[in-house]
């Protein structure tokens, strides 16, 4: 893998082609997928990057990279929710899938160095921000707290799951999950993932918030940061929008003046805040 | 200040309150304890009592159509379990069950619904504290309705 | 003028330029001057374009053809990449740059400013379409004065015409003297002036820099419509204000202002395959942020009123194109005015929503003061 070039030479709409390496059914609907790299690849994702995948004679989708492997390899979870990820989520191992990237803004990580981290992630929000986690992890002396608080609508619904238990054992960085409900063999937390902001012991004046999940759970939670104390322009957001192409050229991912392919999927707050609070009906 | 005023001071939403509604609360409040599984409230029993959690964790919950509860949600230490006992017709409205082994101060509700009636600057403040718990537990229940995960992420 | 058409065809390239057919002046390949529309002029208003006859021998006579450049440097639809399923994988192709040689004949200046709008959007160097960076470099560009500004034109308001400045390799403004055709040529690259010493010219006289100089000023006076260069007003950013409401109980979210703008340039892609599934060709297709399925995503879309689309293209158009490309996306060349079947105006759109404003400020203040 390591031998093997970056792909140059070719248009920007053109793919890679990648190999599904191994797949992991998270839920009913949603796997996630570790690709390799044949004879080319494409160039180091940043986290909070995507890249669109595509399917053979179906389409493409932007999929957030939810693990940055040092030796090429790309993890992508992906929920079945139209007809161009059903058809990825149907891929077997030894299956061919086009990759084209990495797009788009990243989580500013290095900026929180000295200071503390706050992850707040709902539901697939979790892959977007994993990438964060790792980087923390892998430099863990350089960073002072660090916080990961997950939302799920139930218990049935959390992705990640090892992973999770995982992060929860090491002692290096406090887990807390919530669900919105949940049966009588949950021991954990019931309520919406704004409670653990609402709870969470941080020094905000030295937090930097990373939030990603379904669109009105970011917004109440970086109105819920904003209440601790953290300041604006250190809460990021991740945000999804139709695409087409990722390099500003479709038009389909504008919101306002940003072009979610290239001003995001990663921003700021306050570049968002008004935005957002337009009921586009 | 009494030890279990002070204990009351202990959480920072409650400290707000200062010492004398805290006083007021803490003369007709003990010490309790629950096993794991123990039912502290049940749904449409008269609300005479509160409780500050200490520690353990609750779980608020509705009976299911399917058998067995939802649970709602749950309470974390600082947090108050009750709020029925506010308002008439002080009947408890959801069932709450200790999931852990629990701690917490249970304070008689009608005796400081009777404080709060003879001493209105004692009644508001009281009342305009819990009212903001209300508010955002409303909030809360609000954006949960959305369901958020449903069709999106 | 016919010589320079056959010139150009003699480097082998394909000549497009302006043509009467099918009822209006479009663009299309053009072997000579007699296909060019001489004698005819365009009579163009709200949801309207007709064709008239001048009586004079002017060739140029008209001002914003049906159809823009566009689809000549971004066709409407084009192939991304083929691909085929074979026993040792997919394998991938991109189709070959097309390498026709091209000129564009007769280009106003309104949609010379568009090409170098689009020219922002598809050069960008991070991701530069080839076909499209091809075409560009090598399009000869015959540039058209206008002289007979249209009832929808507000290139003035725009600051792109009527007379080119930049961006042609030759530049033709047509003189009416004593009722005759002559031609004044100015060459605006080395390739053009390379051109013109093919052709049999002569230096032009001062009567007649003066005469293609008053053309130009009666031009800047005649435009059909204006559009205030300081919008947008902070209430065209409000989603509340009732213009919105108004404009969506006219707006048919046809699309067609999108086909017939020179800058639109939403496109989405299509994935073909073959009935046996081996083989699949992925295109790139015109699109327009008027359809429904534009902001589709996990099965809904996020603007689905006909309001927020208008408002999603207008704001786009005027206001935050500005902030995405340096310049406004708005040429003035009144197409979408004309094409529109209901003739929404965007400048009266604009107008309306300036004027609103002002007076809801007023009715709003005074009530403040007297409940303090």
């Amino acid at each position: 893998m390591s031998g093997l070039a970056v792909a140059s030479e070719r248009g920007p709409m053109t793919p890679v082609m990648y190999r599904v390496r191994d797949r992991f059914d998270e839920l009913a609907d949603t796997v996630t997928f570790t690709l390799e790299p044949e004879a080319e690849m494409v160039g180091a994702a940043a986290p909070g990057q995507f890249m669109m995948l595509w399917a053979f004679g179906v389409g493409e989708v932007p999929i957030s990279v939810a693990s940055i492997g040092g030796d090429g390899t790309l993890v992508h979870t992906i929920r079945a929710v139209g007809a161009v990820t059903e058809a990825l989520c149907a891929l077997r191992p030894g299956d061919q899938i086009g990759v084209r990237g990495p797009y788009g803004s990243s989580w500013p990580v290095s900026a929180a160095l000295g200071e503390n981290v706050l992850v707040v992630a709902g539901g697939l929000g979790l892959a977007p921000v994993f990438p964060i986690i790792e980087q923390v992890l892998a430099d863990r002396e350089n960073f002072d707290q660090c916080t990961v608080l997950v939302g799920a609508r139930n218990p049935d619904l959390l992705i990640y799951r090892a992973r999770l238990d995982e992060l929860a054992a090491d002692n290096r960085i406090k887990v807390e999950v919530i669900v919105d409900a949940a049966g009588p063999s949950w021991t954990g937390q019931v309520g919406l993932i704004t409670k653990l902001i609402a709870n969470a012991q941080i020094a905000a004046e030295r937090t930097h918030a990373f939030l990603c999940g379904p669109e009105p759970m970011m917004r109440f939670g970086a109105m819920g940061i904003e209440d601790l104390g953290v300041a604006r322009d250190r809460i990021w957001l991740s945000l999804e929008r139709n695409m087409h192409c990722a390099i500003m050229q479709c038009g389909h991912c504008q919101l306002g003046p940003l072009f979610i392919c290239r001003d995001g999927p990663v921003v700021c707050w306050p570049a968002v805040d008004d935005l957002l609070k337009i009921p586009e009906r | 200040m009494s030890t279990i005023g002070g204990l009351l001071a202990d959480y920072p939403p409650l400290s707000e309150l200062g010492g004398d509604v805290l006083e007021a609360m803490a003369e007709h409040a003990q010490l309790v304890t629950f096993e794991s599984g123990e039912r502290v409230l049940r749904t449409g029993e008269p609300a005479d009592t509160f409780y500050v959690m200490r520690h353990g964790r609750v779980a608020i919950e509705v009976p299911s159509n399917k058998g067995g509860s939802i649970v709602i949600e749950t309470l974390e230490p600082g947090e108050v379990l009750g709020i029925s006992w506010m308002l008439p017709p002080y009947r408890v409205t959801f069932d709450a069950r200790c999931i852990d082994a629990c701690g917490a101060i249970a304070i008689d509700a009608a005796a400081v619904r009777d404080a709060c009636n003879a001493d209105p600057v004692l009644g508001y403040a009281l009342y305009r504290h819990l009212g903001g718990v209300v508010r955002d537990r409303l909030q809360a229940t609000r954006v949960q309705l959305l369901d958020l995960y449903a069709s999106h992420v | 003028m016919d010589s320079m058409i056959r010139r150009l065809r003699a480097q082998g390239r394909m000549v497009i330029g302006p043509t009467v057919r099918d009822g209006v002046i479009t663009h299309d390949q053009i072997v000579g001057v007699s296909d060019l529309p001489q004698g005819w002029t365009e009579e163009q208003e709200g949801g309207s374009y007709r064709l008239q006859q001048t009586g004079t021998d002017e060739l140029f006579a008209f001002s914003a053809p049906s159809q823009s450049w566009k689809q000549f440097v971004f066709p409407p639809r084009s192939v991304i990449i083929r691909g085929r399923r074979e026993a040792s994988g997919i394998q991938i192709e991109e189709p070959p740059v097309d390498t026709q040689s091209v000129a564009f004949f007769g280009v106003r200046s309104c949609d010379l400013a568009a090409l170098d709008i689009l020219d922002r959007v598809f050069l960008d160097p991070e991701a530069t379409d080839q076909h499209f960076a091809r075409r560009r470099a090598d399009v000869f560009v015959v540039a058209a004065a206008c002289a007979s500004p249209g009832n929808t034109c507000f290139c003035v308001s725009m600051d792109t015409g009527p007379s080119p400045t930049s961006g042609f390799d030759l530049s033709v403004s047509e003189l009416m003297i004593d009722g005759t055709c002559s031609y004044l040529v100015t060459p605006g690259s080395e390739r053009g002036a390379a051109l013109l010493e093919l052709i049999d010219t002569r230096p032009a006289t001062d009567r007649e820099l003066g005469i293609a100089q008053a053309q130009h000023d009666t031009a800047v006076d005649s435009m059909g419509r204006s559009l205030d260069a300081s919008h947008p007003p902070l209430a065209s950013l409000d989603p509340d204000h009732p213009q919105w409401a108004d404009v969506a109980q006219r707006c048919l979210a046809c699309g067609n202002c999108t086909m017939v703008c020179p800058t639109c340039f939403c496109s989405k892609t299509e994935d073909r395959t073959s009935l046996d599934g081996l083989e699949t060709e992925r295109s790139r297709v015109w699109d327009s942020c008027f359809t429904l399925d534009f902001t589709a995503m996990h099965g809904t879309s996020t603007r689905t009123s006909t309001a927020s689309r208008y408002r999603q293209w207008l704001l786009h158009k005027l206001v935050t194109w500005e902030e995405q490309f340096g310049s406004s996306g708005c040429v003035g060349c009144g197409r979408c005015i004309a094409w529109c079947p209901v003739g929404i105006d965007l400048t009266a759109e604009i107008a309306a929503l300036a004027q609103t404003q002002s007076h809801t400020q007023t009715e709003t203040r005074p009530q403040k003061e007297q409940k303090a």
